[in-house]
């Protein structure tokens, strides 16, 4: 045979095998191109959607209370699904096609959570016949919305001892409900509080506290930037005296207490000028930290994880007793807080896997929808604060069918205290540092606490209808300090050290003070249930 | 005879190896290049709008003159999704102004451009969403290599197609 023949034979072998595999090749790439634009366009109407919720409760004055959240969590998912539509838009989606594709949205808060997604709204004999057929909902019709929020919770049952449910919280609170036998007797219990580690020798009374060897005395009136209509209808920008209590914030002028609701001016009663002008907001933190600690060690010393009830398998770690080392229970590997995330995992991926596995019988689509698993990474996002968790499933992406999910955390808002989140103001130059910036000692009277929250910018529309801006806990020549918040290169805390061991170890007694004072003050200022028995 | 035509299949198909599969090869990799180049352009711009909440000649100017050099000729298609007032919630708690809950209506690149021209900037408000897209209107060297070997009637779509959509801050 000719050398020109075998030529052709091997290319006529070659060349569609290669062009196969060059076809081939080319779908992969484009398949893994989709799937990196499909998380991208994923993660931007997440973030849209954070960002929604973020401004619209920053701006609300009411943004604490139930029905105000769960407004500003609504307007947030329409966030989602317009900036997904409208991203998606190029490649053939509508708004309506891509909810098939949502199996469930999850807004993790700080004690519990809530996820949007399909239901079957079902109606009794009684309210069909009420409503017949003239009405905007029918019975059998499947629509979205959000699910009843589910605490972060866990019940304990221990014969003879206490049968209680205990909430857990994205930080050290808790609540406790339910019944502990006190001398043979049952007793209704419910109690709420953070759990501190308090040293043997800090003296808390019913009016004074100490905590970890730093007396905390009321603070002086805090003032801070507030817009508003008077009584008269008049548009103000003052600077005033305040204090939070209970998620509402109480303004003095020195004469009268008001609080602000959508700008308007409502008289209070309840808080008077001398409760503003001497905030105990602190030692009440602790003081309800100190009672709670006293009732947990004398009912529920030795309330163990064996205590669970309903536990199927190895969902929690064997922490043995929760509550043994107080001292040490703030730290991030104290059994206490281990529990508190197992608790929380648990519940989020419970009812995240039913919610997904049920999609199947709402979605238009043929695939089988399923919790993908959430990596370590991903928790440590949510357990830090609060937080959207997205999923988009079941899109053909040439090979594959598309399966991601999107965490994006909301480091700015006003349902959490973290530690992290108060500033050091210095009184001298107007700028707000990092409590771990170096130099922030030995700065007597000149250094005040603030609620990183409290500088963000609010807006108002005034009298001439445009909207004005203005920052509340903001001098106006205030600064961030560069070396600790913009750059943060001159920071005293190790890598390897916790925000609470260098408090402990490096910062004075008066930083400790301005800073344990700040952090009690917001913390008791938050809207929480209060119900004590 | 015989010999002369395989000498010649030999050497077209060899001409179609040494010459136009390097060269569709490479336009797709150019093509792959300014794919990523064009995305980047589309997200910095969109990026650019949401934060600062400007849309000005300027900005305008300088995307449309660094797509222009990555050696195409696009077709911008910007979007900008206004909120408008939410005239359904009365309650003591509301905002009229909430993102999420209000309806929204839709400017386009001819509104957009009037509005340039007159004043030099649009402002947006926080909740308006921004979408842009830019498709390829030149034809590519991978499309042009592509047509030369085979041309499937109809299929003219752009190699090149970023799009982004981001919520005003």
């Amino acid at each position: 045979m000719k050398i020109q023949s075998l030529a052709i034979i091997f290319l006529i072998i070659i060349l569609p095998i290669s062009l196969v595999l060059t076809s081939y090749i080319q779908t992969r790439i484009d398949t893994i191109g989709l799937q990196a634009t499909y998380d991208s366009k994923l993660n931007d109407a997440t973030y849209d959607a954070l960002k929604a919720y973020q401004i619209n409760s920053l701006n609300s004055d009411t943004s604490d209370y139930t029905n105000s959240k769960m407004r500003d969590i609504k307007a947030s998912v329409n966030t989602f699904f317009n900036t997904m539509s409208s991203g998606f838009s190029t490649l053939g989606y509508t708004k309506e096609t891509l909810q098939n594709f949502v199996p469930a949205l999850v807004y993790t808060m700080y004690d519990g959570y809530y996820i949007y997604s399909p239901y079957r709204n079902t109606w009794d004999a009684e309210t069909n016949d009420t409503h017949g057929t003239d009405t905007s909902y029918s019975n059998g019709e499947n629509l979205y919305g959000l699910k009843p929020y589910v605490y972060y919770s866990c019940r304990y049952q221990k014969v003879g001892r206490y049968d209680i449910v205990i909430n857990y919280s994205l930080d050290n609170y808790i609540q406790i409900q339910g019944y502990v036998y006190d001398n043979g007797k049952i007793k209704t219990v419910s109690r709420s509080g953070h759990l501190l580690g308090f040293y043997d020798s800090d003296v808390v009374t019913s009016t004074t506290a100490m905590y970890r060897g730093i007396n905390i005395t009321p603070e002086a009136a805090l003032t801070e930037n507030i817009c508003y209509y008077d009584t008269n209808g008049n548009f103000r920008n003052e600077n005033l005296k305040y204090i939070k209590k209970n998620g509402t914030k109480y303004y003095t002028d020195g004469s009268k207490v008001f609080s602000v609701l959508n700008g308007k001016v409502i008289m209070q009663n309840n808080v008077s000028v001398s409760e503003i002008n001497s905030n105990r907001n602190a030692i009440n933190y602790y003081i309800e930290a100190y009672e709670l600690q006293q009732f947990i060690k004398r009912y529920l010393g030795d309330l163990s994880t064996d205590d669970i009830v309903n536990k199927t398998g190895n969902e929690y770690y064997n922490a043995g007793k929760i509550f043994d080392d107080w001292r040490n229970i703030e730290s991030e590997t104290s059994k206490f807080n281990t529990h508190r995330i197992d608790v929380i995992k648990n519940s989020i991926v419970r009812n995240l896997s039913i919610v997904i596995s049920n999609f199947n019988n709402y979605s238009g689509v043929t695939t089988n929808f399923q919790m993908p698993k959430l990596t370590d990474e991903d928790w440590d996002k949510i357990m830090k604060n609060i937080s959207i968790i997205t999923f988009l499933q079941g899109i053909n992406i040439g090979g594959k069918v598309y399966n991601g999910y999107s965490i994006i955390t909301n480091t700015k808002n006003e349902d959490i205290v973290m530690p992290d989140s108060i500033y050091i103001l210095t009184k001298n130059d107007n700028t707000f540092h990092k409590i771990t910036e170096k130099g922030l000692n030995s700065q007597g009277d000149n250094i005040l606490g603030i609620y990183d929250i409290n500088i963000e910018r609010r807006n108002i529309e005034n009298s001439k209808g445009e909207l004005m801006y203005y920052y509340p806990a903001f001098p106006s020549n205030g600064t961030l300090s560069y070396g600790s918040i913009v750059s943060q290169d001159n920071i005293a805390k190790l890598p390897n050290q916790t925000l609470n061991d260098y408090i402990n170890n490096n910062c004075d007694d008066n930083l400790k003070k301005v800073y344990y004072t700040a952090l009690a003050r917001e913390r008791y200022g938050l809207y929480r249930q209060k119900l004590k028995i | 005879m015989n010999d002369i035509m395989i000498t010649i299949t030999i050497i077209v198909l060899a001409g179609v190896l040494l010459f136009v599969v390097p060269l569709v090869t490479m336009g797709d990799k150019v093509d792959d290049i300014t794919q990523s180049q064009v995305e980047a352009l589309v997200s910095n711009y969109v990026d650019e709008i949401r934060s600062t909440g400007k849309f000005t000649q300027e900005g305008y100017d300088k995307f449309l003159g660094d797509l222009s050099a990555t050696g195409y000729t696009y077709d911008v298609e910007i979007e900008i999704k206004v909120m408008d007032e939410n005239p359904g919630k009365k309650t003591s708690q509301t905002v009229k102004d909430k993102i999420g809950e209000n309806s929204s209506y839709s400017k386009f690149n001819l509104q957009i451009e009037e509005e340039l021209k007159k004043y030099g900037i649009t402002e947006l408000n926080p909740g308006d969403i921004v979408v842009v897209t830019a498709r390829n209107s030149s034809t590519s060297l991978s499309q042009q290599m592509k047509q030369f070997v085979y041309k499937i009637v109809g299929n003219d779509k752009a190699d090149v197609v970023a799009s982004k959509a981001g919520m005003v801050q």
